[in-house]
C-alpha cells in the first residue's frame, strides 16, 4: 500500500513540471513541497554528492555523510517545487508566498541596507533558493532601492530558464543582468546610482588563468573577483544573504552583517582579501547546514584537488604544504625554477625558524 | 563450432548460446561493479569533434565506442587473467593487428598511438620474451601492467631510465616503446607540432633514440587504408648527434603517423583525454594554473597569520604575477 502512495505521488511529481496548465502544475507543487515528500535520488548521484561531502567533511563518518547527502537530495527536491511554486503563480500568490512562508532573520542587516544612502550589493552562494531570497529583497526595497539582478543566460546554465520571467513578473522595476561584457558595465552604473545588486559569485569554475584561488573548505577553490571588485569600485555596502527550507514549504532568508571592505591601498590585493571574505561567509554558511548547497555533486571539480590547507596557523605545517605544493608544481612550471628555488631557500633562511 | 552436451551432442540453439550469454552477463557485472579503475580520463565528445571536424553526433558515438573499449581493456585482464584477455583482444583487433617487429641487432623504438592494437602489440612481445621497455604513462600503467609477465625482461619504465637503458651496451636488440599522443616530456623536452586540429606539444623522446642509433617504427596507415601498419622513420640523420631541422623533421613526422593512426580509427585510441591535455593550449592553461595555486596558497598563508614574513610574501606575489602575466600571454615566462 505504501509502495503504491509513494508510486503515485511520483507520478504525480513527473506530472508537476510537464502539466499543461500553470495553475494546476502550481498548486500540485504546492502541495508536494507541504507534504515534505521526496522521491529516491539516482544512486550515482547519490555517490558523487557522498564524494564532495567527504572532501569537505574529512572526519565525518560513513553514516553521517550518507544522511547529510540524503537531506541535500530531499533540499534540492524542496527547491524545484518552490521555483515551479513561484514560476507558476500569479504575482498576488508569488508575493503572498514571499511574505507567509519566508521568515526573515538578521532583518536588521536589510533594513540597514534599506535604508543605507549608498549602493549594496547582496551576495549569495548557490545555495538554498536565492531566486527567493531576490523576491524578498526586491519586495523589502520597493520604493527605496532599485534590485538589479545577475544571472547565467539560460543557454549558459539550464537551471536559470524562467529566472528573468520570474523577476519581471514579481517586481516591475527590477532590471535583470544577464552576465556578459554589457551586464558589467550597467551594473557599475546602477551601483553609481546607488541601488541594489544581487550575485551569486560561487558559479566559476574558471581554468583560464583569469580566476583567482582562494580558500574554501580547506582547499583553493577557483573563484572570479567579479563581486569584490563591484564592491570596492562602487563602494558598495557587501551583505550576505542565504534563503532556504526549514521543512514543510517553509523558508528562511537570512541575512547577516554587511563584510567590511579591506584597504591595503592595492586595488588587487583588496579585490583577492574581499573575494576570500565572501567565499569565507559561503564557507561558514555551508558549513553549518550544508544540504542546501547545489554544488556538492561538482565540488571535486572546483577545487584544486591537491592542494590541502593546513588546519591550524602553525608556521611549521604551512612551510611542508608549500614545499610539498612547489614540488608538485614544478613539473608544470618548467622556466619557473630558479624562482621557486629561491623562494624556499627565502623560506628556509635561519631567521625563519627560532 | 558449436557448444557441446557432456554427450558430445551438439546442444540446441539456445542451450549454444547460453556460455556466452553468461559471458556477457559476466562482463556487465564486472563493468557495473567496477566502474572506477586506474584512470584513463572519458573521451570527450567535444574534443573528438574538435579534432576530427565530425558533428556532434558522429563524436558522440565515437567517445562511446572509445569509453567501452577503455574498460574492456582495463577490466578484461583482472576479470579473465590476461591470456584470456589477449586472446580477446586479438580476435577483436585481428582486421587492424599491428605485426610484431623482426629482431634487430639494433634497438627498435615502436612509437605507437595507445590504441587496442598497440596493446596487444606490446602484450605479444612482452610474452615473446624479447627485452622490451615501455614508457611508463598513467595510460600505459593502467592498460599495460597485466599484461607484462613478472619473470621476463619486459618491464615499465621513466623516459629517463629508457635513455639510460638505451645508452648502456647491453640495448642492442631491445624493444622500447613509446606513447608519442600521449606522453609530455617536461623541461623543454618537447616540440609544438600541429596535431588533429590544434597545436600540441610532442616529446623528442623518439628523435633522441633515434640519434643514439636505435631503429624508429612508428604505427602509420598508409592513404586509403584503414589498418595501421608499422613504417620505419625515413629521417636519415647526417651524423650521429640531430641538428635542428633533423629533431623537428623526426618529431614532425611521428605526430604525422600518429595522427593517421587516430583518424582512421578514432574509436580505438585510448587516451582522448590526454589528447586535449597535451594541447598547447592546455599546457600553458596548466602553467597559469599552477602559478595561480602557488599565489592563492601564499596569500592564503599570509591571511592565516602563519608566520610568512612580509618581505617574502611581497616579494614572492610580484614575481609570480609576473610570471603569471607572461604566461597568459603565450611566452612561457622563465624565470
Amino acid at each position: 500500500m505504501t509502495g503504491d502512495a509513494i508510486n503515485w505521488i511520483a507520478l504525480l511529481g513527473r506530472l508537476v513540471p510537464s502539466a499543461r496548465h500553470p495553475r494546476a502544475r502550481a498548486a500540485a507543487a504546492r502541495a508536494l513541497l507541504r507534504s515534505g515528500w521526496t522521491p529516491p535520488a539516482p544512486a550515482a548521484r547519490m555517490r558523487a554528492v557522498e564524494r564532495g561531502l567527504r572532501i569537505a567533511f574529512p572526519d565525518a563518518g560513513d553514516a553521517a555523510v550518507r544522511e547529510m547527502a540524503r537531506r541535500h537530495a530531499r533540499s534540492m527536491v524542496s527547491f524545484g517545487l518552490a521555483r515551479a511554486v513561484l514560476e507558476c503563480g500569479t504575482r498576488e500568490e508569488v508575493v503572498d508566498f514571499c511574505a507567509r512562508r519566508v521568515e526573515v532573520a538578521g532583518g536588521e542587516h536589510l533594513r540597514a541596507a534599506r535604508d543605507h544612502a549608498g549602493p549594496v550589493i547582496f551576495f549569495s552562494a548557490h545555495y538554498g533558493l536565492p531566486a527567493l531570497a531576490c523576491l524578498r529583497i526586491g519586495l523589502e526595497l520597493a520604493g527605496h532601492k532599485r534590485v538589479n539582478t545577475f544571472y547565467a543566460r539560460p543557454e549558459d546554465n539550464a537551471a536559470n530558464a524562467g529566472y528573468q520571467e520570474l523577476m519581471e513578473k514579481v517586481l516591475p522595476d527590477v532590471n535583470t543582468l544577464p552576465g556578459d561584457g554589457r551586464a558589467v558595465k550597467a551594473g557599475l552604473q546602477a551601483l553609481r546610482r546607488g541601488e541594489a545588486l544581487t550575485m551569486q559569485p560561487d558559479v566559476y569554475d574558471n581554468r583560464d588563468g583569469t580566476a583567482m584561488l582562494v580558500p574554501f573548505l580547506g582547499r583553493l577553490t577557483f573563484a572570479m573577483g567579479g563581486t569584490a571588485f563591484f564592491a570596492l569600485r562602487g563602494k558598495a555596502m557587501l551583505v550576505p544573504v542565504y534563503c532556504y527550507d526549514t521543512g514543510r514549504g517553509r523558508f528562511q532568508a537570512r541575512f547577516d552583517a554587511p563584510l567590511p571592505h579591506p584597504d591595503t591601498g592595492n586595488l588587487d590585493d583588496d579585490v583577492y582579501a574581499l573575494t576570500a571574505r565572501i567565499f569565507a561567509s559561503m564557507e561558514a554558511q555551508i558549513r553549518a547546514v550544508p544540504e542546501h548547497w547545489a554544488y556538492w555533486e561538482s565540488l571535486p571539480g572546483r577545487l584544486l584537488a591537491d592542494v590541502r590547507l593546513p588546519p591550524s596557523p602553525a608556521p611549521e605545517l604551512w612551510r611542508d604544504a608549500f614545499r610539498s605544493l612547489s614540488t608538485r608544481c614544478r613539473a608544470s612550471l618548467p622556466g619557473a625554477e630558479g624562482f621557486l628555488s629561491e623562494l624556499e631557500a627565502r623560506l628556509a633562511a635561519p631567521e625563519l625558524h627560532p | 563450432m558449436h557448444a557441446t552436451s557432456p554427450s558430445g551432442r551438439p546442444l540446441r540453439r539456445p542451450l549454444r548460446l547460453a556460455p556466452l550469454l553468461l559471458e556477457s552477463l559476466a562482463r556487465a557485472r564486472v563493468l557495473r561493479r567496477a566502474p572506477e579503475l586506474p584512470a584513463l580520463a572519458a573521451p570527450g565528445a567535444e574534443t573528438i569533434a574538435r579534432a576530427l571536424g565530425v558533428d556532434m553526433q558522429a563524436a558522440r558515438a565515437l567517445a562511446a565506442r572509445a569509453a567501452r573499449h577503455q574498460r574492456e581493456v582495463l577490466l578484461d585482464p583482472r576479470r579473465a587473467g590476461p591470456a584470456a584477455a589477449l586472446r580477446r583482444l586479438r580476435r577483436e583487433t585481428a582486421a587492424g593487428a599491428l605485426p610484431a617487429p623482426a629482431p634487430d641487432a639494433r634497438a627498435t623504438v615502436l612509437a605507437l598511438p595507445l590504441t587496442r592494437a598497440a596493446v596487444a602489440l606490446v602484450a605479444g612481445v612482452a610474452r615473446s620474451g624479447r627485452t622490451l621497455r615501455v614508457l611508463r604513462t598513467v595510460a600505459s600503467e593502467a592498460c599495460l601492467r597485466p599484461f607484462l609477465p613478472a619473470d621476463g625482461d619486459a618491464r615499465l619504465c621513466t623516459a629517463a631510465e629508457l635513455l639510460a637503458h638505451a645508452r648502456a651496451a647491453r640495448s642492442g636488440g631491445a624493444t622500447y616503446v613509446t606513447f608519442p599522443e600521449h606522453y609530455l616530456a617536461g623541461g623543454g623536452a618537447s616540440r609544438r607540432v600541429s596535431f588533429l586540429g590544434g597545436e600540441h606539444l610532442f616529446s623528442i623522446l623518439e628523435a633522441v633514440l633515434l640519434a643514439r642509433g636505435a631503429r624508429l617504427l612508428a604505427a602509420d596507415v598508409e592513404e586509403g587504408a584503414r589498418a595501421p601498419r608499422l613504417r620505419e622513420c625515413p629521417v636519415g640523420l647526417a651524423s650521429g648527434t640531430l641538428a635542428a631541422g633533423e629533431l623537428d623533421a623526426v618529431v614532425g613526422w611521428v605526430a604525422g603517423c600518429a595522427q593517421r593512426v587516430i583518424a582512421a580509427d578514432p574509436a580505438e585510441l585510448l587516451t582522448w583525454g590526454a589528447v586535449e591535455r597535451h594541447s598547447a593550449e592546455a599546457v600553458l592553461r596548466a602553467r597559469v594554473v599552477s602559478l595561480g595555486s602557488l599565489q592563492g596558497f601564499l596569500r592564503a598563508w599570509k591571511a592565516e597569520g602563519a608566520g610568512l614574513p612580509d618581505e617574502v610574501y611581497g616579494w614572492s606575489v610580484a614575481e609570480l604575477e609576473r610570471l603569471r602575466a607572461a604566461a597568459r600571454a603565450g611566452q612561457g615566462g622563465a624565470a
